[in-house]
């Protein structure tokens, strides 16, 4: 049946309605705008949290009829493929409400989050995709596999490979992929946690992506990772992935970073075109689990207001209506073992685990520039939070989050961060923050204490 | 007081629209405005988008439509200013996203303030083989190349092109402006780079500084 349904949709991103990728663009905001006006959808400033739960229900439907009347623009074809409200409906009824994932001891289940954060959420620890260095790698995968609180973890990208900078579409490449997860894998059996799941692994090329798989690496009990593009977009490369990983019935997660400030608009727009690339996601690409971290156009980053207001909408509206597994992705601006980072983190955790939000992936920090600035610590940072805010409401939840802004908005908005250090900065070799970055994570947890938070220890 | 031509021809790029700045620009002409005048107010009208975008007050569709508008009052203005008063371009600009990146929006972003500020902007798209970006430095004789990669195994191309550059005999005949996600003002000074693009209006501030 999914594969029946998967080459129908490979036919119609070839036979679809002709279209110019600008005027898709341009025909993607004007209609999120009408959305907007149409369904009532407001971002208020003072109200980082949405907790008008009408709106978030309003949302789905303004995300729904999105991609129902937008459809998916196929880049290297030109075209737009559409899926009718009973597919669908009866892709929706295939997706599990929650699913396992891992080996042994490691095994863990994902999904079955109601929402205001009654239940625990799982966190990813990882570098997340951003730049890491082979003398570190090992290292640095290390760090969060080594923590309690970590279930899953998404592995960075090598910078070299046998001292060579890696270039897409070569060998080097591929072998890269490969190395990434044997690598992870190596963190995992020091930790003495082999059978923890890995997340990822994605390049440019899908040769290299699929690579990544083998007993040393990827395995069927893993998540698979496919990035459709900005925003509502596919290519034959994203369709290789997905061809790849239903053959070898590997679980899927559709990760997607609604750009805001981009071809989506504003909060509103984002918002809703995040709702419509879940759709995408869990029909298109056949996930099990969609994952989404919204980043600003111009910070750079998923933790400012506006898109602290957009990810939280955007859940809200998910885990109302879909009981399937949803993941989100915290992209930080600054980096470790500064306070900004905390915050940021904080922040973005709370909001994604009051929102429903089942996994949590933390963190890519520093915009995901800097090579080898990613730690434990903020996957640690993020389990702690995310515990801690378990049974808080909406409301409270908002609160909270307008006074952690005030500590790191201005900064953050301005583009005046403070140094991030690197790994070799802030952590020994055997896997542990040194006291400079603990002390700086104890002063800033103060904050929630403010709160009656008291259990983030 | 009705507002003149060009405050109007100002107001309607602002307001990005195509329509009204092709009417506008269409009426000066009938009426033998000063169409570099015009043209003055449109630019200043995109640098003000330009500002606005920057300060998260508007967002990337709105800049493509004002510029659109610009664009569109330009077809017409142009042809109607005195070759010798026409404002010099400052010269060609090629922009593209490297072989293997799929990435382009922040280079069309730069890409559209660029063209704005007054460089003839030639824009390869994406997944741009090296080999092209090379041709066209010894076709088009720009004054600037510039490449954008989001992922740290696209911007290895930004290194390798300057190589190519060096081969071919062509380096010190053109300046090199490297940006995008991946890339850093380190990794732009060891690869010899002349420039780094941080963000879109730093990227113009420095083709500027790149040309004198």
């Amino acid at each position: 049946m999914r594969l029946d349904f998967f080459w129908d949709l490979w036919e119609r991103s070839k036979t679809g309605e002709e279209i110019t990728e600008k005027e898709f663009d341009m025909k993607l905001f004007k209609k999120t705008m009408e959305l907007k006006k149409d369904f009532g959808i407001n971002f208020n400033l003072n109200s980082p949290v949405l907790t008008d739960r009408t709106m978030a229900k309003d949302l789905y439907q303004a995300g729904l009829t999105l991609f129902l009347e937008l459809g998916t623009y196929c880049r290297d074809t030109g075209r737009i493929l559409k899926i009718t409200e009973e597919e669908l409906k009866e892709c929706l009824k295939r997706v599990p409400y929650k699913i396992e994932l891992g080996d042994g001891n490691e095994r863990i289940t994902v999904g079955g989050n109601p929402l205001e954060g009654k239940k625990h959420v799982v966190i990813a620890g990882g570098p997340c995709a951003c730049p890491v260095s082979e003398d570190l790698f090992v290292e640095i995968m290390y760090s969060y596999a080594k923590e309690d609180g970590v279930k899953a973890i998404y592995p960075g990208l090598l910078t070299t490979f046998k001292g060579k900078n890696i270039q897409t579409r070569t060998l080097l490449e591929i072998a890269a992929a490969r190395e990434e997860a044997s690598l992870t894998r190596k963190a995992l059996i020091k930790a003495g946690r082999p059978g923890m799941p890995i997340i990822g692994i994605v390049h440019p090329s899908a040769e290299a992506s699929n690579f990544a798989d083998g007993k040393d690496g990827l395995r069927p009990t893993d998540l698979h990772e496919i990035d459709p593009l900005n925003e509502l977009k596919v290519d034959v490369e994203t369709f290789k992935r997905i061809y790849y990983c239903i053959r070898n019935d590997y679980f899927i997660t559709s990760m997607v970073c609604p750009i805001l400030g981009g071809f989506a608009g504003g909060p509103e727009g984002t918002a809703m075109v995040a709702v419509a690339e879940a759709l995408q996601g869990f029909t298109l690409i056949n996930a099990h689990v969609f994952s989404f971290g919204i980043t600003h156009i111009n910070t750079r980053s998923g933790t400012d207001r506006a898109s602290l207001w957009a990810s939280g909408a955007a859940l809200l509206a998910l885990k109302n209506v879909l009981p399937a597994p949803v993941g989100s992705l915290i992209w930080a601006a600054a980096g470790p073992c500064t306070d900004i980072i905390c915050y940021e983190i904080m922040a973005k955790t709370i909001v994604d685990t009051v929102c429903g939000a089942d996994l949590i992936m933390s963190a890519g920090s520093t915009g995901g520039k800097l090579t080898n600035h990613y730690t434990g610590m903020e996957a640690r940072m993020a389990y702690l939070t995310s515990k801690a805010s378990v049974g808080m409401t909406l409301e409270y939840a908002n609160d909270v989050i307008k006074e952690l802004l005030k500590l790191y908005e201005e900064k953050l908005l301005r583009g005046n961060l403070p140094r991030s250090k690197s790994f070799n900065e802030c952590y020994t070799s055997d896997g542990f923050p040194s006291r400079e970055y603990v002390e700086i994570w104890d002063e800033c947890k103060k904050i929630l204490v403010k709160f009656g938070i008291e259990n983030i220890s | 007081m009705e507002k003149s031509l060009y405050d109007q021809l100002y107001d309607a790029i602002m307001r990005q629209d195509v329509e009204a700045a092709t009417n506008i620009a269409k009426k000066i002409i009938e009426i033998k405005g000063d169409a570099a005048e015009a043209l003055k107010k449109a630019s200043e009208a995109m640098s003000r988008i330009g500002e606005m975008f920057d300060a998260g007050q508007i967002f990337l569709p709105e800049v493509v439509l004002a510029a659109d508008a610009m664009k569109a009052a330009a077809a017409i203005l142009t042809p109607a200013i005195p070759v010798e008063k026409r404002k010099e371009k400052l010269g060609k600009y090629v922009i593209g996203t490297v072989e293997g990146d799929v990435h382009d929006i922040g280079k069309g972003i730069v890409a559209t303030l660029l063209e704005a500020a007054g460089f003839e902007v030639i824009d390869l798209g994406r997944d741009v083989p090296l080999t092209l970006f090379l041709e066209k430095v010894k076709t088009e004789k720009p004054v600037i190349v510039g490449l954008s990669a989001l992922m740290t195994v696209t911007m290895v191309g930004q290194k390798i092109f300057i190589e190519m550059l060096k081969k071919e005999g062509l380096r010190d005949k053109v300046k090199v402006m490297v940006g995008g996600g991946a890339t850093t003002g380190t990794w732009a000074e060891e690869i010899g780079a002349d420039a780094w693009g941080e963000d879109a209006p730093s990227a113009v501030k420095k083709a500027f500084e790149l040309i004198k």
